[in-house]
């Protein structure tokens, strides 16, 4: 009896003690930042090099102090590219006290994230799901769009792609089937036409096909057999490594003078090596040894780390955006002072901070960042990986970037022409 | 291994099961009801979708371990389910959620009607199962050219019901509430899957599973069985899709495609498909694997392959029929039939 | 609109024959096992990795290309042979379930082990040199290596025709298929026999890698692609019978290509009508066969 109750004490003391060692852990252990992204599945390729920057982000950060004088622990789970993983994964770290996420890597699994954030006390920072709806219909203050979105992004590419190239004077974009595919074909036609000079350029009506097909020479049959010399390809990763096969046995290359794409970057140049289309822009995060990267002291402490770190000397672009979406939330934490969510993200709305690419900050109404975009060129090399960036442009994404507008869909049409 | 094992098996109620099987099935209810306050709400929501994966497992072997058809696309069914729930609440269709609900599962019970009318009178086995996948993609495709329906992007934006009962309001919103509404449908319906397997029914269906020929002999109406079984079997997996959509509260292709299929042939299998409570078992245990190896990210294909393989080769009658032979074999009343 | 026809026809044939490529040892293996193997898909993968291993991105020329395809027939034909062993041969007295279940496990299993080995980056092989030229037929651009694929998948149906029915191997393996207690008790190893056709149909589908490579990018996912349109192939064509496949597989190509020139916002929808049309109609394939014929 005396033995029992003696236990029993000795048990909730232990418990209570064991309670608030927690709860003083939590004060001073470390600041634990969860990192959601595609590590298996079709959207691996792209989300381990994101989860990467990520890494390279929080290894300086520890290598300078930490935050707030605590280490910072990143809790990495996998999203398998997929919206009801997402949400499972947000959820359960929600459930583990983690309350400051970098997650929605692609549109599809920020989606499903972003109504679930208020609902979790969660502050969201999306790495890099373009789609309007995030800073639209969707926009909830606890999320932050870290890249420039749809509309942003290719009515850029498009104005890249006709002040670089302006005798091509016919256009035509393959896209695929869908919002994304269909506004991102709309937005860089509409583009092309109003920075053209002279004349306005033709822009024929966009071949549509689907996201997830492996035969598109039908496509390119259609393509060829048009009137363009200019294109916009919308479909991404190995869709658009199979499109570029099949393409340049049909004679494609010679008839396209200048092809913009959706985003693969380096993931083609990679595959293509010295079938790279000579004249290929892309939306570009990083090329760490192109102007204006290659002068920024942020680029090239990231690209020092990450050789140190990975062991790898051809970092792909996207590293830079999971790096630029750690910086962002670690910049919040230091300013707020906390890791408190509505602190964290007062202090998002309000900061500025420097990326690879230049100065950033959130725009207060709808939290999408305002930076400056990058549109590389690329094309054949005779040396290994046997593809390079000959070029890379900037467009300040403040000229190039709707209203603001939370809560409402996005309209283009609704825009001043 | 032999099919008349399998039967023993399977035909046998054994004394595990009767001893055990009260005190686990409390223990469990017990559980289920206490968890919002036992568990924080990312495991919260790991056990809703264990429970739905349960129910729609069970809806799978139903077909399987109990009729003897194996349908490799019963995501068509899920899929059909959830996207009507998501857009019954999406876009304010104006029913109570239990005709919702209802309606979903019709609807699949009405499309397995068409497909098991049509291709079960003539194929089986190695057909019906392509004939499954087929109709899958397919549906999958058709899903991906409907804007409403958010083609690549999925359905989402939804907030959970309030039910209007007219005398008071169910209001299921947080996910506290919608969790207890669910475990309730869940029993409900593995209540009476589990009614209609020990019904004469069910015998008919385990009769066809014997041997088909025979069954005809002895008057059973093996097509006209084959269809019901599909038909039970597609209109619950529809109403496991159903409850599964104000949970996630996004409905996307991902719950269309193979591995979306695999998932109840996997949970079956792990757990024993000769038992009713096999594919309850094989749900939760893979719900705990993923769990625990959630932060080895990139193994899942070779996991769930593997352990696929494995179960077939090594242990057919999953972790059930492991339980029952070691059972058997310490207590060693009975050498094998 | 004929422009379009030529394209269609053209493109159609390349599919379907790329399709046959595939599907043809899936039946094969049907035929005499008995089996569906759904790993097929994964194994067509991993012949399309080797290839990309041993001979790199520019093949040099088409006999060399020829040569790697080979190598991976090779290679792909031991693993078939490993994969008997280990998992095949205990899933030939069971009920066919259990195999469907098993060989997708194994299809799975194969997809993560090639992403282990090869990783997530996507590569693009290009067609030997000979045939990297396209030609304009009536307007319509077609590449040569289309043609070349063409040409392999009718070489390789009539080299299975004549090994079926002109050689003494063929009709050994026709009688093993076909009623394989006899055929032991007449004195034929049908151990051997079974073995040499397993491995033989996952050289075919690692040679039908090595040929189709250069067809799309190289993922770990390019398995899955073709394997959907090798099955309904096969249950259209009829199982076991390598003359409906090959007919079944110029079938489902011409439809693919017409949906996608003619009905290009329902694209990848055809083919699903037609395959359930014909289960309908003819539930047991266009040349229901016992054994492989």
């Amino acid at each position: 009896m005396k033995r029992r109750t003696f236990l029993k004490g000795a048990a909730a003391a232990g418990a209570a003690l064991g309670m608030s060692a927690t709860y003083l852990r939590a004060q001073s252990g470390p600041v634990r930042v969860g990192a959601a992204y595609a590590l298996s599945g079709v959207g691996a390729p792209v989300g381990t090099q994101m989860l990467a920057g990520t890494e390279i982000a929080v290894y300086q950060i520890n290598k300078n102090g930490g935050l707030l004088g605590r280490e910072v622990e990143l809790v990495v789970r996998d999203d398998k590219y997929n919206s009801a993983e997402s949400v499972a994964v947000a959820r359960e770290l929600a459930g583990d006290g983690v309350n400051l996420l970098l997650g929605g890597s692609q549109t599809v699994t920020a989606l499903g994230l972003a109504p679930l954030a208020p609902e979790l006390n969660m502050a969201v920072v999306i790495v890099a799901a373009a789609g309007m709806p995030i800073t639209h219909e969707l926009f909830n203050r606890n999320i932050f769009r870290a890249t420039a979105n749809n509309y942003t992004q290719y009515s850029s590419l498009g104005r890249t792609l006709i002040e670089q190239n302006p005798d091509i004077r016919t256009w035509i974009s393959l896209a695929p089937d869908g919002d994304f595919g269909r506004d991102s074909a709309l937005f860089f036609g509409k583009a092309v036409e109003k920075f053209a000079k002279g004349d306005k350029p033709e822009i024929l009506d966009t071949i549509y096909t689907q996201a997830t097909a492996t035969d598109f020479r039908t496509q390119i049959n259609q393509l060829m057999s048009s009137d363009a010399e200019g294109l916009y390809i919308g479909i991404a990763s190995s869709a658009q490594v199979s499109f570029f096969q099949q393409a340049r046995a049909v004679g494609l290359y010679n008839k396209f003078k200048a092809i913009g794409e959706v985003g693969n970057g380096d993931i083609t140049g990679k595959a293509m090596g010295r079938n790279t289309h000579p004249n290929l822009w892309s939306v570009c995060h990083w090329v760490h040894d192109s102007e204006p990267f290659a002068s920024n002291p942020v680029s090239q402490q990231l690209y020092k780390d990450y050789v140190d770190v990975k062991g790898d000397t051809s970092p792909s672009a996207q590293v830079a955006a999971g790096h630029r979406a750690a910086m962002a939330i670690f910049e919040g934490i230091r300013a707020a002072g906390s890791t408190e969510t509505d602190a964290v993200i007062e202090a998002m709305e309000n900061v500025t901070f420097e990326t690879v690419g230049g100065p950033v900050s959130f725009r207060k109404e709808d939290h999408q960042i305002i930076n400056t975009n990058y549109f590389s060129q690329m094309g054949p090399s005779d040396t290994a990986p046997f593809f390079r960036f000959n070029n890379v442009t900037a467009i300040d994404a403040a000229e190039m970037i709707e209203e603001a507008a939370p809560g409402k869909p996005f309209d283009i049409n609704e825009l001043p022409q | 291994m032999t099919q008349t094992n399998i039967a023993v098996a399977a035909g046998s109620h054994s004394n595990i099961s009767a001893k055990l099987l009260p005190l686990i099935l409390i223990a469990a209810l017990i559980f289920l009801f206490l968890a919002p306050h036992l568990l924080n709400p990312g495991l919260l929501f790991i056990v809703g979708m264990t429970l739905i994966q349960s129910i729609f497992a069970l809806s799978w072997n139903l077909l399987f371990g109990f009729t003897g058809l194996a349908s490799f696309g019963h995501a068509g069914f899920y899929a059909i389910g959830a996207y009507f729930t998501a857009a019954a609440l999406r876009y304010d269709f104006n029913l109570p959620f239990l005709a919702v609900l209802a309606i979903a599962g019709i609807l699949g019970a009405m499309i397995a009607l068409a497909i098991g009318v049509v291709a079960l009178k003539r194929l089986t086995g190695i057909f019906l199962a392509v004939l499954t996948v087929a109709l899958t993609e397919a549906l999958a495709k058709i899903i991906g050219f409907i804007p409403a329906l958010g083609e690549q992007d999925g359905l989402g934006n939804f907030a959970r019901p309030v039910m209007n009962f007219g005398l008071f309001t169910l209001d299921l919103t947080h996910s506290n509430d919608y969790y207890r509404f669910l475990v309730i449908a869940s029993l409900l319906i593995i209540g009476a899957l589990w009614w209609v397997v020990h019904s004469p029914l069910g015998r008919s269906f385990r009769a066809i599973r014997e041997d088909a020929d025979r069954a005809r002999f002895v008057g059973i109406d093996v097509a006209r069985y084959r269809v019901i079984s599909f038909m039970i079997s597609g209109g619950t997996a529809a109403l496991a899709g159903a409850l599964s959509a104000p949970w996630t509260r996004i409905v996307t292709l991902d719950q269309v495609n193979w591995l979306a299929s695999t998932q109840p042939i996997l949970n079956s299998l792990l757990g024993g498909f000769t038992s009713f409570w096999g594919p309850i078992v094989g749900a939760i245990s893979f719900s705990t694997i993923n769990y625990w190896t959630r932060s080895f990210p990139g193994l899942s294909e070779i996991m769930v392959g593997g352990i696929l393989v494995v179960v077939i080769l090594v242990a057919p009658t999953g972790i059930l029929g492991l339980t029952e032979k070691l059972y058997q074999r310490v207590v060693g009343k009975r050498g094998r039939a | 609109m004929t422009s379009q026809a030529v394209f269609v026809l053209f493109n159609g044939l390349a599919s379907g024959m790329a399709f046959f490529l595939v599907a043809a040892g899936l039946t094969w293996v049907f035929g005499i096992l008995k089996i569906l193997n759904l790993a097929h898909g994964a194994f067509f993968m991993l012949g399309a990795y080797v290839a990309y291993t041993v001979g790199g991105v520019w093949p040099a020329s088409i006999w060399s290309f020829i040569g790697v395809a080979l190598v991976a027939a090779a290679a792909i034909g031991a693993l078939g042979y490993l994969t008997d062993q280990l998992v095949l041969k205990r899933l030939r007295n069971v009920d066919y379930h259990y195999a469907l279940i098993a060989t997708f496990g194994l299809m799975l299993f194969c997809e993560g082990v090639a992403k282990s080995i090869w990783g997530t980056d996507y590569f693009a092989v290009m067609p030997p040199p000979e045939v990297d030229h396209a030609i304009n037929v009536g307007g319509s651009y077609i590449s040569l290596y289309t043609l070349f694929v063409i040409a392999t998948g009718i070489v390789t149906f009539v080299a299975l025709e004549v090994i079926m029915h002109w050689t003494w191997a063929g009709k050994i393996m026709r009688a093993v298929s076909n009623d394989p207690w006899m055929a032991g008790t007449l004195g034929i190893n049908v151990t051997a026999v079974l073995m040499f056709s397993v491995v033989a149909s996952f050289a075919l589908a690692g040679f039908a890698g090595g040929v189709l490579v250069p067809n799309q990018a190289l993922s770990p996912h390019v398995g899955a692609s073709f394997v959907l349109y090798a099955f309904m192939a096969v249950v259209i064509g009829g199982l076991g019978s390598i003359r409906g496949t090959f007919v079944a597989c110029i079938l489902l190509g011409l439809v693919e290509s017409a949906n996608a020139t003619f009905m290009a916002q329902y694209g990848g929808i055809a083919i699903f009508v037609m395959l359930a049309i014909f289960l309908v109609w003819k539930p047991n394939g266009l040349f229901p066969a016992q054994g492989t014929t």
